[in-house]
């Protein structure tokens, strides 16, 4: 008989050499990407255009969307899209008070969950007044019409962020053309998720330079969970033919006297120039046949505050309308801005994210096969650290610029965007919905009845009427690993013991057990997720399990027993060895504790602490 | 004769909804409150209580699974449910009850893998389903005459006439300023016939945007040549944004134009207005 000691020592020293070797370099990146408009809606065909997303950061499952979509029987008012299960299907729910732009929708719409509060805000141009609504709802599922907070007239291309910060703050840049000609605006509330209308919400001008008569449509906000608020917005000069892109700043909510005004520029004014005297084009401008012009995007590092992307296109004309994308990593001083990170020619819609572990997420619409079959490709490119050095680039969608039931221009719309919860980057983008795999690179799923055979949509389930081909909404969602891994090797019951004794089999004859122990020696709260990879003998693979959520709050501990192991594996077999597979944005103290009887007796003892990787 | 028959249609379902123990109908007038207060009227069969056909609406007391068995209204772009199951959020938790038929008169409020509507109201299947659609029916297209007659009242010109020229209004040298610009075009008018208000010039001119941008689509485009009637604002303060407004007559409403042939139709009403 072979020792028990040294064999089980061998071989937990053999699995743990194997954790690092052949498990390294995972990537366990997913991509979805999923055609928006509800299978009962098969038949339709209007211009489902100029998206905007927000995922509920307290129930990610909860996701709410708006586009240019009519109210299919025609109420006089406009839905959003909902979804219950993270994005995978969803539904249209009637809220948004007005109708009558494009096909009888709301006009200009974006949405945003708080943070905690469950509460969605929303703002609009209402399709009937085109009043600028700043709206409120508890339960974006429940029927009837969302609170209106705010009804404001003369205001363009409202751009909502929500944070919860003790109570609910609410951001909307818009363009407020009452304001004279320094119109980049911010319509601000401390308190906006329960207090009566107008919830606290109040107008803050932007702009302390002179312009040409007004400031560009997009002004853009951005939250950081301690409080500070980025604004960036397009100060138009001379004869509105050039602008500065300008990042102003507050520290505290935009609670005080004076908000936006924490970062002084070089000619003494708020606001800082990360660009000056640029070239814009008209808002007429095509670049095929989607209209530029006032194309804008800022984001901010929910690790860091001083941490901040600011993404912008200019140029003189379509074919040279070009997107840029520039870094601050001190709050955005004068003098911190990086040259660009990305630079992309004939490309519009810029969107920014960063993630909770400081990766960044840049979604752009490029126009391609210029003038052999334009199409939209729809990129998102995820950078690591930030500096888009070996940045991932995803093909979201290469779809035709113009063909099917909508003839008209500016068929994506004047913005798609992309946000972040946790790790997952989540956004929208419009296009053509031609049912075609060739189209969509990373996968597509439709609830519209379509056959991607054939590419063609269908109205009925029997694919016996055909839909002509429009512009739908995609939603899509890519997950992004924990920054952790720790892979445990486990060993838990007994071999079969005749095999055992004639040096066959999986280990040495005895009874095995297997405790992993994790701490969370940080200060914050660390959520995990835990699987289990069973191992095979004679070279074969074993299952995964699906992963098992958990959350250690600062210095707790807990322990992941045989018993447990077998629960998540659903394996009861004799003997189960293999890995416990550990991951998190959070460090955590595993130490694996191997233990094996013999007989009655403890015949061995070890302990590993368990390596540390990065994915 | 439609009312008196309609009513005797109401007193007669009334009786056996009584008997049924079902709500007696509404009056004709509360009928046509019912139909304008609706955008989806059918007759459905309760199939379950307490339940529903969404993923996203999870079954509650005031939800119920309905067979539509016949659509007496509906917008004509939006798909035929008919032989399919909606969910229905009831006025009244288990009324009708299941197996009962009825008329529904509700609104839209979800649309994913099925629909859910909401119950406005519902009666008892009258014994002439066909003289209540057709009732349903004449209150729609007195609805739009209504709606049209209230373009009528807001305007201060109504015209008939042909569009002997068309140019862009000058601008100030400024750019678009937003991306919802109208870009202000002016048609030329020959006047053929004033239906509405008082103009001496045998010409007028009319502004509209030439953008299509989502403010401006629906908005009525005119060429060279074209003829039709005109429903004329003077300095119109109802659509866009008042930065972008310019004074004069405009007609930018999809009612704001009509044909040559609807003349008559617009006179009538412009009569029945004053």
């Amino acid at each position: 008989m072979k020792s028990v000691r040294s064999v089980a020592f061998q071989w937990v020293m053999c699995s743990l050499t194997a954790v690092l070797v052949g498990t390294s370099g995972a990537w366990a990146q997913t991509v979805t990407v999923v055609d928006m408009v509800p299978q009962a809606l098969s038949n339709e065909t209007v211009r489902d255009a100029e998206p905007n997303v927000s995922v509920n950061p307290a129930n990610p499952q909860q996701v709410a969307a708006s586009a240019f979509t009519t109210d299919p029987l025609g109420s006089g008012n406009s839905p959003i899209y909902v979804s219950t299960d993270g994005g995978q299907t969803w539904t249209l729910n009637v809220v948004f008070p007005g109708a009558g732009c494009g096909s009888n929708a709301t006009c200009d719409a974006t949405l945003r969950f708080a943070d905690s509060s469950n509460v969605l805000y929303a703002g609009i141009l209402r399709g009937d007044t085109f009043d600028l609504n700043i709206l409120r709802t508890p339960n974006f599922l429940a029927p009837g019409l969302m609170t209106t907070l705010v009804d404001r007239t003369n205001e363009d291309q409202p751009w909502v962020e929500a944070a919860t910060a003790g109570t609910d703050r609410g951001y909307v840049g818009n363009n407020d053309f009452s304001l004279g000609s320094q119109t980049a605006s911010v319509i601000l509330s401390l308190d906006a998720a329960t207090a009566p209308p107008p919830a606290g919400f109040g107008p803050h001008g932007m702009e302390p330079r002179g312009t040409c008569g007004q400031d560009g449509p997009s002004i853009r906000p951005a939250v950081h969970p301690s409080g500070t608020i980025y604004v960036a917005y397009f100060g138009w000069r001379g004869a509105c033919g050039t602008t500065d892109v300008v990042v102003a700043r507050d520290d505290n909510w935009g609670s005080g006297a004076t908000p936006f005004t924490s970062l002084i520029d070089s000619d003494a004014k708020a606001g800082v120039r990360v660009v000056s005297g640029v070239s814009i084009p008209g808002l007429s401008t095509l670049l095929g046949t989607q209209r530029v012009g006032s194309q804008l995007a800022i984001a901010v590092d929910p690790t860091d505050s001083q941490t901040v992307y600011v993404a912008w296109a200019d140029g003189t004309s379509g074919s040279n309308y070009t997107v840029h994308v520039r870094r601050s990593k001190q709050g955005g001083a004068t003098g911190t801005w990086s040259g660009d990170l990305q630079t992309i020619v004939s490309a519009t819609n810029p969107g920014l994210a960063v993630n909770s572990q400081g990766k960044v997420g840049f979604l752009y619409q490029k126009l391609v096969n210029l003038g052999t079959g334009d199409r939209w490709e729809t990129h998102l490119v995820i950078s690591k650290d930030g500096s888009f050095t070996t940045p991932n680039d995803l093909v979201l969608a290469r779809v035709p610029d113009q063909n099917g039931f909508y003839g008209g221009i500016n068929p994506i719309g004047d913005y798609d965007n992309v946000i972040s919860v946790g790790r997952d980057f989540y956004g929208v983008f419009s296009g053509n919905n031609t049912p075609d795999l060739a189209n969509f690179p990373n996968g597509v799923t439709y609830q519209r009845f379509a056959d991607l055979s054939t590419h063609l949509l269908f109205a009925d389930a029997a694919h016996t009427v055909t839909t002509p081909v429009s512009i739908d909404p995609f939603f899509f969602h890519v997950t992004e690993p924990p920054a952790l891994q720790y892979a445990a090797k486990f060993v838990c019951g007994r071999p079969n013991e005749e095999e055992a004794e004639h040096g066959q089999g999986m280990a040495a004859d005895g009874t095995y057990f297997t405790v992993v122990n994790l701490h969370n020696p940080g200060e914050k709260a660390a959520p995990a997720r835990m699987k289990v990879a069973t191992a095979k003998p004679n070279g074969q693979p074993g299952n995964i399990s699906p992963f098992l959520l958990l959350t250690l709050n600062p210095d707790q501990a807990l322990e992941i027993d045989c018993s447990q192991v077998r629960k998540l594996a659903n394996d009861t077999s004799r003997f189960l060895e293999g890995f416990v597979v550990v991951e998190s944005d959070f460090s955590l103290d595993t130490v694996a504790v191997y233990t094996a009887g013999h007989e009655g007796k403890l015949q061995t003892f070890g302990i590993e602490r368990v390596p540390e990787r990065k994915q | 004769m439609r009312k008196l028959c309609l009513a005797m249609l109401a007193f007669t379902v009334s009786v056996v909804a009584w008997t049924a123990g079902q709500e007696p109908p509404p009056t004709t007038a509360g009928l046509d409150e019912w139909v304008r207060q609706s955008t989806y009227i059918f007759r459905g069969k309760v199939q379950r209580l307490n339940a529903s056909n969404l993923k996203v609406l999870p079954p509650a007391p005031g939800t119920a699974v309905v067979l539509v068995e016949n659509v007496l209204d509906a917008p004509r772009t939006f798909g035929d449910f008919t032989g399919k199951e909606v969910t229905v959020q009831l006025r009244e938790p288990n009324r009708p009850a299941v197996q009962e038929d009825a008329i529904f008169f509700t609104n839209g409020w979800l649309y994913g893998e099925n629909i859910a509507v909401t119950e406005v109201a519902h009666q008892a299947v009258p014994s002439n389903e066909e003289e209540l659609r057709r009732h349903i029916s004449a209150l729609r297209q007195k609805m739009v005459e209504e709606k049209l007659q209230g373009r009528i009242a807001r305007s201060t010109l109504v015209v008939a006439g042909r569009v002997t020229a068309t140019q862009p209004v000058e601008k100030d040298g400024r750019r678009a300023p937003s991306e919802h610009a109208p870009d202000w075009w002016k048609a030329t008018v020959a006047i053929d016939t004033i239906v509405k208000g008082q103009t001496t010039a045998r010409q007028i001119e009319v502004l509209f945007p030439k953008s299509t941008d989502e403010m401006w689509l629906n908005s009525p485009k005119f060429e060279v040549g074209e003829q039709g009637v005109w429903i004329l604002q003077s300095n119109q303060k109802e659509r866009g944004l008042p930065a972008l407004r310019v004074p004069g007559l405009t007609a930018l409403d999809p009612l704001d134009f009509w044909p040559t042939g609807e003349l008559p139709r617009i006179k009538k009403l412009v009569n029945t207005g004053q």
